[in-house]
């Protein structure tokens, strides 16, 4: 024989005994399934994916069989469509993305379900009770734009901007701070779920890049420095009007404090607080009394899906020293859910209405966010603060504009939930929670029926299963988008670190920002 | 000429005496750079005085860290150098791992040079060993930068030794190593082309060995003008794999030599006549010759390292390790031997830890300089790089939230570096967040060092189990406050706080008469000394005893000491105290000096001349 041929022959020997292998390690994994013994529970799995409403365009729910066991086989399955069967000598479930989407899209409006069998160290296997997801008609915005950063408490050193595609597990940095010095990229905002329209807060960190609003339309970025001699802070929580032609902004005094026995150390109140218009197409700043009121804390602005209303949170100022931590009146300062009249082609402003009281509630509203069809309208209620993300109170509650009528939202948990944002069909609420242990802010999604009904959240879906048991940054801020952004980061880096920020034009109409000045009121 | 050198890149001239000859001082030269690293610089000690620095790379196990470091160019040789500084955890698995790398360094320069040579480079390959010895020995960990030199010299004798025939495939090979280095040790493959291109012209094909020299230069060139903006030699060094901030002018200096050594090392190898092989006959006398010439060689490097090892430096950092492991007792004796410059403030708070933990805190706080009123008892308003120090306290005194705080900026700044998770992991716990201690934990479960201990934790903690709470978790529990109130806290508030918590929290107590003593609150000691009945003290502690002797002094009021009364010895130093003050009349400076020597381990002296 020779040395060639020889070769080959070792070649075919070696690839039959390597497929026979793989063979009887497929065959061997399943043996003696078929007489697994019933459990009449269903099994413990982490992340929680038993018994939500998935959109059917999601990636796969990997999650671990929280059981002992020395082989685990799941088999996810519907009335349609193929079954898709996963095998693992681990606890950790990834579900091929092809196999899966396919099941989803057979299976809309349809029932999934996940079988569990698990191996036993003894040999036999047991069969847990299924668990059954519901897959949604409802497409979910396939983006998802959100900040990633440690649990901050004073400094910030290591943050960026990501955009992940919920059809699958790409996810990419937009923008890091680390390209502009470090700097802190504090809330980001889009009209109706668009990517073509960005706006982001920024402040210099390290290095003096300066601070302000970044303007992102049709690929070009305009530096806005919002400041004006009646409001000398930056730009704060932002809310595109529907038009694309205006920004509403709060500017905050923001002041941190911490807390030394609770659960949650954190806490934080605005010390100042009032809002403003950014109109776009004069380059200049608008304000009226009612939304800058010294006797008042105004944040959270939020548009009605029709433009002609801007609903924001409202809270009278219960000290005088704006410099101060007001300690002892910390737990007092609850906010009221307002909305006023405003027309963008006249700029006149209508009349101020409570919308739902503190007084009425006994809680503090804040974070509202109208539903992109106007009849719903999501906002946080907490014991108290500015800030819902560091109370455990905090819930989402749902108002139906028709009536008035809210209540909890069945998606709340016992830990704070806050920073909610409506997919562009409205049939999806995403938001943050600290739900799983209290201290990490993850993203969850929920469906929201025609009525309002939420259903139970699932977990922001990841590659790694085992990824929520190590990863500790928080994934704040979500917004749900239906396009990629289509400006890269280091184009927006550059603009941050180029120099000078373009100076808003002072109050054209309307009043200043702070009342009391000679304009306000008008 | 070129006849030869096309010989000489496959057969080396006089290999077989030089591999004959070499081993012996190779072995010996290694055994005691082993033995110097283990000993005398002692890697634990990076480990452990470094962890929290930007100069001590981070790692972790999994495809995440993975993908990460291999994002980038010198990403591999930077993975490969994070994990084994963590082996600087083991003192000797840590000198074993600098000693090899030292040694494939040499091994690997001496092919080259010798190659480029035509004959055995001497010593001279012993170099960069030597350079890397003295930068240890300054507690620079070079590692980053050493891996990059061995792959670069790695690289350079595959293309040296390979039998290659022909330009095409001389470079087909030297650019297919280049890409491969530029990918793993970025700026190193400019040494590679400089050296590669100094073996080609000594060898005789000096078009090929220009032409990668001047693209070395001119890739150098381009990224000194338009990519980092630098100086020539500063972008050269800066290409290079970091290794953290060079702190010192000894460091930069040697770690300049240390990147420069190889081209000059190569250029002056080219330019010297050729080795000839070793000459047959007498070779006992040549034996002796090489012996007394590596003894003198040795002696020389002893006398450098011996010369510029940080005896100080080393010390902090036995310092910070004891004061990590708890070692209270080596941590006071060592500190005794501690030059004063290198008595900074996270030694001073280290000190005071032990003095409370050895019980010696209210009687031999001002044996040791206590520095600022402000920091020493961590009372500043910015702990900056210490807030782990600050946590470690705070959580021992039982301020779990603030710990926490303080160990979450330490996060935000440091990133997650084992004790970091570490301490989060236990305040968790502490706090019975178990679920979040599980993140911590499931963090640090990745790390090579303490990995096996966080898996342990959570194979312990079960499914959805709480950790079983040990001792020191028990203790936190029982001291941690319990009213919850929100205010910009002064460290006596906290600790005020602590004591209504808990009126038996003796290290809050210790540390808030501390605090009064090193802000000259006299009226607080006293004020406090009816709580001594609430701890097991035998009488009333020196230091308070000297505060109530000033206070009586100062004041001219009798102080209620509340069946207690201020010992004889110490009422009698107060006396000498008293009157060798009166001597000394107004010239404060020579009373300073004279009761420095009598009275400076007392308050009286804290307070009359420190304070």
């Amino acid at each position: 024989m020779s040395r060639r041929r020889r070769y080959v022959v070792i070649l075919c020997v070696v690839a039959t005994l390597a497929a026979a292998g793989v063979y009887g390690l497929a065959a061997g994994g399943t043996r003696g399934i078929a007489e697994s013994t019933l459990v009449d529970r269903p099994p413990r799995m982490a992340p929680d994916y038993a018994g939500v409403v998935i959109p059917a365009n999601v990636a796969p729910l990997n999650f671990c069989v929280q059981e002992p066991g020395t082989r685990y086989f799941v088999r996810i399955h519907s009335t349609r469509g193929e079954a898709v069967e996963v095998l693992s000598r681990t606890r950790r479930i990834a579900i091929p993305i092809k196999e899966w989407k396919a099941l989803l899209a057979g299976s809309r409006g349809q029932e999934v379900r996940f079988d569990v069998y698990v191996r036993g160290t003894e040999g036999s296997w047991r069969r847990y009770a299924s668990i059954t997801n519901e897959v949604s008609d409802d497409e979910i915005d396939p983006y998802l734009v959100y900040r990633r950063i440690n649990p901050m408490y004073n400094l910030y050193r290591t943050m960026s901007l990501r955009q992940r595609d919920l059809r699958g597990f790409d996810d990419v940095v937009v923008l890091d701070n680390a390209s502009f010095g470090s700097g802190c990229m504090n809330c980001h905002s889009f009209p109706r779920n668009s990517p073509d329209k960005v706006v982001l807060q920024v402040r210099s960190g390290l290095k003096n890049y300066g601070a302000g609003m970044l303007l992102i339309q049709d690929g070009a970025i305009r530096k806005v420095d919002t400041r004006t001699q009646f409001a000398p802070r930056v730009a704060g929580f932002p809310a595109w009007h529907p038009s694309g032609r205006a920004v509403a902004f709060s500017i905050n005094k923001v002041r941190q404090a911490f807390h030394c026995a609770r659960a949650e150390v954190r806490d934080g109140v605005d010390l100042v607080s009032d809002m403003a218009l950014y109109l776009l197409d004069s380059g200049s700043v608008v304000s009226t009394s009612a939304i800058a009121s010294p006797d008042y804390l105004e944040t959270y602005p939020a548009w009605s899906p029709a433009g002609g209303h801007l609903y924001f949170c409202r809270a009278p100022m219960l000290w005088s020293d704006t410099d101060e931590m007001p300690s002892e009146r910390l737990t007092e300062v609850k906010y009221d859910l307002m909305r006023i009249g405003y027309d963008l082609g006249t700029g006149r402003w209508g009349e101020l209405e409570t919308v739902l009281s503190s007084d009425e509630t006994g809680l503090s509203i804040t974070q509202p966010r109208i539903s992109p069809d106007g009849r719903f309208l999501a906002f946080c209620m907490s014991d108290y603060s500015t800030f819902p993300t560091f109370q455990p109170s905090s819930d989402l509650y749902l108002m139906d504009l028709e009536g008035g009528r809210y209540e909890r939202m069945a998606c709340s948990s016992e830990w704070a939930e806050s920073w909610h944002c409506w997919s562009s069909n409205g049939r999806w609420l995403a938001f943050s929670s600290k739900r799983e242990d209290g201290q990490f802010v993850k993203v969850y999604f929920s469906h929201v029926d025609e009525d309002g009904t939420a259903r139970k959240p699932f977990l922001l879906p990841q590659k790694d299963p085992t990824h929520y048991e190590w990863f500790f940054k928080l994934y704040q801020l979500p917004e749900l988008l239906r396009g990629p952004l289509p400006v890269a980061g280091e184009e927006i880096a550059r603009a941050i670190r180029s120099p000078g920020w373009g100076r808003a034009g002072l109050p054209v109409t309307g009043a200043t920002p702070r009342a009391g000045s000679p304009a306000a009121g008008q | 000429m070129r006849a030869s050198g096309v010989a000489m890149s496959n057969r080396l001239p006089g290999r077989v005496g030089a591999i004959r000859h070499v081993p012996l001082g190779s072995v010996v030269f290694f055994g005691l750079f082993l033995l110097y690293v283990g000993l005398r610089v002692d890697p634990a000690l990076i480990y452990h005085g470094y962890w929290a620095s930007d100069r001590f790379p981070t790692f972790s196990l999994g495809a995440e860290f993975f993908a990460r470091s291999f994002a980038h160019p010198s990403g591999p040789v930077e993975y490969a150098s994070a994990f084994l500084c963590q082996l600087y955890f083991f003192q000797w698995v840590g000198a074993l791992v600098i000693t090899l790398v030292a040694w494939v360094l040499c091994a690997s320069t001496r092919v080259v040079l010798g190659s480029i040579a035509g004959g055995r480079p001497h010593a001279l390959h012993f170099g960069p060993a030597v350079l890397l010895l003295l930068l240890y020995g300054r507690y620079a960990d070079p590692m980053p930068t050493a891996l990059a030199l061995c792959a670069a010299m790695l690289c350079a004798c595959a293309y040296v030794r390979a039998p290659l025939r022909g330009s095409f495939a001389r470079i087909s090979v030297f650019l297919a190593l280049a890409g491969v280095l530029s990918y793993a040790a970025a700026g190193a493959v400019l040494l590679y082309a400089v050296v590669c291109g100094v073996f080609d012209v000594a060898a005789g094909r000096r078009l090929l060995g220009l032409i990668y020299v001047a693209a070395a230069a001119a890739a150098l060139c381009v990224a000194a003008t338009w990519i980092l903006r630098a100086g020539i030699e500063q972008t050269y060094v800066r290409l290079f794999p970091p290794f953290g901030v060079e702190r010192g002018e000894v460091v930069i200096v040697l770690t300049r030599c240390l990147h420069l050594f190889f081209p000059v090392a190569a250029l002056g190898m080219a330019l010297q006549p050729r080795l000839a092989a070793p000459p047959v006959g007498r070779r006992w006398r040549k034996a002796l010759a090489g012996l007394a010439l590596g003894c003198a060689l040795l002696a020389a490097v002893a006398a450098c390292a011996w010369f510029l090892f940080d005896d100080g430096l080393s010390a902090v950092l036995r310092i910070r390790r004891y004061a990590r492991q708890g070692r209270w007792a080596e941590l006071l004796a060592e500190v005794r031997r501690l030059p004063c410059n290198r008595y900074d403030l996270t030694v001073n708070w280290a000190v005071n830890e032990a003095l409370y933990h050895t019980g010696r805190l209210p009687y031999d706080m001002f044996t040791y300089p206590q520095r600022d009123m402000a920091g020493g008892l961590m009372l500043l308003e910015d702990p900056g790089s210490v807030y782990m120090a600050y946590s470690g306290i705070l959580l021992e005194l039982g301020a779990v939230n603030k710990a926490e705080h303080m160990a979450h900026e330490a996060l935000e700044l440091l990133g997650d570096r084992p004790f970091v998770l570490k301490r989060l992991a236990v305040v968790n716990v502490a706090k019975d967040q178990q679920r979040a201690a599980r993140v911590f934990l499931g963090a640090l479960s990745k790390d090579v060092i303490h990995g096996r201990w966080a898996r342990g934790c959570l194979r312990r903690m079960g499914a959805d189990g709480p950790m079983p709470a040990e001792a020191r978790v028990r203790r936190i529990r029982s001291l941690a406050i319990t009213e919850d109130e929100v205010a910009p806290f002064t460290f006596e508030m906290l600790l005020g706080c602590l004591l209504r918590s808990n009126r038996h929290n003796r290290m809050a107590f210790e540390y808030l008469m501390a605090h009064y003593l090193l802000n000259g609150e006299l009226d607080g000691v006293v004020r406090d000394l009816d709580d001594l009945d609430d701890f097991d003290y035998s009488g009333i502690p020196r230091h308070y005893e000297e505060a109530v002797l000033l206070y009586e002094h100062v004041t001219g009021k009798e102080a209620d000491l509340h069946g207690r009364q201020v010992s004889a010895a110490t009422k009698q130093r107060f006396r000498e105290f008293q009157r060798s003050l009166a001597e000394h009349g107004a010239d404060r400076d020579i009373a300073r000096r004279a009761l420095r020597r009598s009275h400076g381990d007392t308050y009286f002296y804290y307070y009359e001349f420190v304070l």
